[in-house]
C-alpha cells in the first residue's frame, strides 16, 4: 500500500534510540479493566513482572476473572500474572467475567465479517474450510492473510468465534507444514544413507576383486611371504 | 494470582441472529397493513396458518434431528419464511394450500438441506412456487384491490375465515364477483391477445405505475427496506441489482416498441418485484455474500424476473429467478472473491 503505520510506542522509542542514544528498556502500558482498582498508563521496564505492574495499578478487585495481555480484541488470555513485561506488551487486561452471548448459532452468510475485515478476506468462507480441515481451500482463501484482528467475531450475529478457530487452522497448517518438511528431511536421510551403504558395498566388493586379482597374479610363494610378514606383526593369532 | 483462561473473543457482538429476523419482522409490518386494506383480512389467517405450519415443521425437523426445538425457533428465522410466503399468496387462500407451502419450504427447502445457514433455495419461494405448480386455480384468485371506483365485493371478515378454512364461499357470492386478474396477468393476456400496452392499460385494476393497491403495498414495503437498509440489516447492492437487472431491458424494450412493452414503472410496481428486491434477494443464506457478488446475484434475479414476465408462461417470475440464482450463488461467490490486501491481481487468492 506504500505506507506504513506506527504505533506511538514504536515512535517513542525510535526517538529515544536516535536522539537519546538510549536502547529500549522500558515501555508504557496501559492496565485496565473492571478488574483492577486504578486503572493507568505505567512507565514499567521491560521483564518487570505483571503482578508488579498490577500492584503499582491499586491491585486486583474482587471481580478480576481473566488476565489478558495485549488489547482486547487480540490479546491472549493467560493463567498466571508470573509473567514478564515485554517489548510487545502494549496493554494489561484484567476483566471480569462477561455474560455469555447466547449459543452458537449456524451461519447465516450475512457477510458482515467480510464487510469488517480490513485484509478483505472471506471470513464465513474460510470458516467453512477451516471446520472441514480443507487446507488447500484454507489456503487458496488466503487464511495465513489473516491478521486476527478479531473484527469479524465483534459482528458475527451468529456469534460464531472465528479468530479462535482461524488461530486453530493456522497452526494446523503450520502443523501439517512442518510435519511435511519433516518427512522430507527424514526421506532425504534416507535416501542418502541407501546411496552411501550402496556406493560402500560397491566399493569394497571391488577392493575384494583387485586385492584377490594381484594375489592371484603374483602367485602362491608371494601369498606365504604376506602371509608369515603378517603373522610376524601379530595380525593373525 | 490464578486466572481462568478464556478463548476469543472477550467481547461479544450485539447484534443476534433473533434480533435480525424481528427487524425484518419489524420492517414488513406497514406492507401488511395496507395489504389488509387492500386486499381484506384474509392475509391474516395465511399469515397464521404459515407461521403455525411453518414453526410446528421446523420443531418437527429439529427434533427429529436430535436438537433442541426450543433453541432453533427462538432465532425466528422460520417466521420470516411464513411472512414471505402469506405475502406471496393471495388473500383468499385455502388452509392446506397455505401449509403446503409452508411445510415444503421449511422442512424440504431448509431442513433437508441442514437447516438455517445451510438452505441453498430460499424456503419461501421453494414453497410458494411447489403450491404455485400444484394449486395454480387457488393461486390465481386474487380479490379486487379496495380502491374507491372499482366494483370490488369485499368478504367479511368471518367469510374470509370460512374460506380459509372450506375452501367455499358463502351463498350467492361467486368467485367471478369477487375476484381480478392481477394486472400482471391482465397484461400478459392482452399482450396475448395483441391488444396495446395503452388499451391493457385503461383495464381499472390499471394504477398509476403497476396494479392499484399492489403499488401502495409495494410503497410500504420499500419504506421496510430502506429502514432495514438504513439499519444494515440488509445491504443495497441487491435490491441495485434487481432494480437494474429488471428495468434496464424493460427499459430498452419500453423505448423500442411501448405498443407492446410496459413500462419500467409498471415493471417496477407490479407483482413482487419490491418485495423481492428488499425482502426475498436480501436473505443472506441463499444469496451471494461478497459484496460485488450480491449485485451479480441481484441483476440475475432482475433479469429473469423479466425474461419470465415477457416470454414465459407465468404471469411473474420472480420466484422461479429467485430459485435460479440460488444454484447461481455457489459460482457467483467464487467468481467475485474481493482481492486480498497485500496480493496483486493476477494472484491465485482473489479475483
Amino acid at each position: 500500500m506504500g505506507c506504513v503505520v506506527q504505533n506511538v510506542g514504536t515512535a517513542a522509542a525510535v526517538h529515544d534510540w536516535i536522539v537519546n542514544n538510549q536502547p529500549l528498556i522500558s515501555r508504557v502500558t496501559t492496565v485496565t479493566g473492571d478488574g483492577v482498582n486504578a486503572p493507568a498508563n505505567i512507565r514499567a521496564r521491560i521483564g518487570t513482572p505483571v503482578a508488579d505492574v498490577i500492584s503499582f495499578a491499586g491491585g486486583y478487585t474482587d471481580r478480576a476473572r481473566h488476565l489478558i495481555i495485549g488489547g482486547p480484541m487480540t490479546g491472549k488470555s493467560v493463567t498466571t500474572d508470573e509473567v514478564p513485561l515485554v517489548k510487545a506488551s502494549n496493554c494489561v487486561l484484567v476483566v471480569a467475567d462477561t455474560p455469555s452471548p447466547g449459543d452458537e448459532l449456524p451461519c447465516i452468510r450475512c457477510g458482515d465479517c467480510a464487510s469488517v475485515c480490513p485484509v478483505k478476506l472471506l471470513p464465513q468462507q474460510l470458516l467453512w474450510y477451516a471446520r472441514a480441515d480443507d487446507e488447500e481451500k484454507l489456503r487458496d482463501f488466503s487464511l495465513t492473510d489473516c491478521i486476527e484482528c478479531g473484527c469479524c467475531d465483534l459482528v458475527c450475529p451468529s456469534h460464531i468465534p472465528l479468530t479462535a478457530d482461524f488461530r486453530k487452522a493456522k497452526s494446523r497448517i503450520r502443523e501439517l507444514a512442518d510435519q511435511k518438511a519433516r518427512a522430507d528431511r527424514a526421506k532425504r536421510r534416507f535416501d542418502a544413507r541407501t546411496r552411501r551403504l550402496e556406493q560402500e558395498h560397491q566399493e569394497r566388493t571391488a577392493e575384494l576383486a583387485r586385492q584377490k586379482s594381484s594375489a592371484k597374479a603374483a602367485g602362491p610363494a608371494a601369498i606365504a611371504e604376506i602371509l608369515k610378514r603378517k603373522r610376524q606383526k601379530g595380525e593373525f593369532e | 494470582m490464578r486466572f481462568e483462561r478464556r478463548d476469543l473473543p472477550y467481547w461479544s457482538a450485539q447484534t443476534s441472529v433473533a434480533s435480525l429476523m424481528l427487524q425484518v419482522l419489524a420492517a414488513l409490518i406497514p406492507a401488511a397493513i395496507a395489504h389488509v386494506w387492500f386486499f381484506g383480512p384474509g392475509f391474516i389467517f395465511n399469515l397464521l396458518v404459515a407461521s403455525v405450519f411453518a414453526v410446528a415443521g421446523e420443531a418437527l425437523m429439529i427434533w427429529l434431528r436430535g436438537r433442541s426445538p426450543l433453541a432453533a425457533l427462538s432465532d425466528y428465522s422460520v417466521l420470516v419464511t411464513a411472512a414471505l410466503l402469506a405475502f406471496a399468496i393471495p388473500s383468499l387462500t385455502p388452509w392446506w394450500v397455505t401449509a403446503t407451502g409452508a411445510l415444503f419450504g421449511v422442512i424440504v427447502a431448509k431442513h433437508l438441506y441442514g437447516g438455517l445457514g445451510f438452505n441453498i433455495f430460499n424456503p419461501a419461494m421453494a414453497g410458494y412456487v411447489v403450491i404455485l405448480v400444484t394449486f395454480p386455480a387457488d393461486l390465481n384468485l386474487w380479490v379486487a384491490p379496495r380502491m374507491g371506483d372499482i366494483d370490488y365485493q369485499q368478504l367479511t371478515l368471518i367469510q374470509t375465515l370460512v374460506f380459509t378454512l372450506t375452501g367455499s364461499l358463502p351463498e350467492g357470492i361467486s368467485f367471478d364477483a369477487i375476484s381480478r386478474a392481477t394486472p400482471l396477468d391482465v397484461m400478459k393476456t392482452g399482450l396475448n391477445r395483441l391488444a396495446t400496452v395503452a388499451e391493457i392499460r385503461t383495464n381499472p385494476v390499471m394504477g398509476d405505475f403497476g396494479g392499484r393497491g399492489w403499488e401502495w403495498i409495494g410503497n410500504f414495503l420499500a419504506i421496510g427496506g430502506f429502514w432495514l437498509m438504513a439499519r444494515k440489516i440488509i445491504r443495497w447492492q441487491s435490491p441495485l441489482g434487481v432494480g437494474l437487472g429488471l428495468l434496464v431491458p424493460a427499459s430498452i424494450m419500453y423505448l423500442v416498441g411501448p405498443g407492446t412493452n410496459p413500462s419500467p414503472g409498471f415493471h417496477l410496481f407490479a407483482g413482487a418485484t419490491i418485495l423481492c428486491a428488499f425482502f426475498i434477494a436480501t436473505d443472506p443464506v441463499s444469496a451471494a455474500t461478497s459484496t460485488r457478488g450480491r449485485f451479480v446475484y441481484g441483476l440475475g434475479i432482475g433479469f429473469l424476473t423479466w425474461c419470465i414476465r415477457r416470454w414465459g408462461s407465468y404471469a411473474d417470475g420472480v420466484a422461479f429467478a429467485v430459485l435460479i440464482m440460488n444454484m447461481a450463488v455457489p459460482a457467483i461467490d467464487y467468481l467475485t472473491r474481493p482481492r486480498v490486501v497485500g496480493h496483486s491481481k493476477g494472484d491465485g487468492a482473489g479475483g
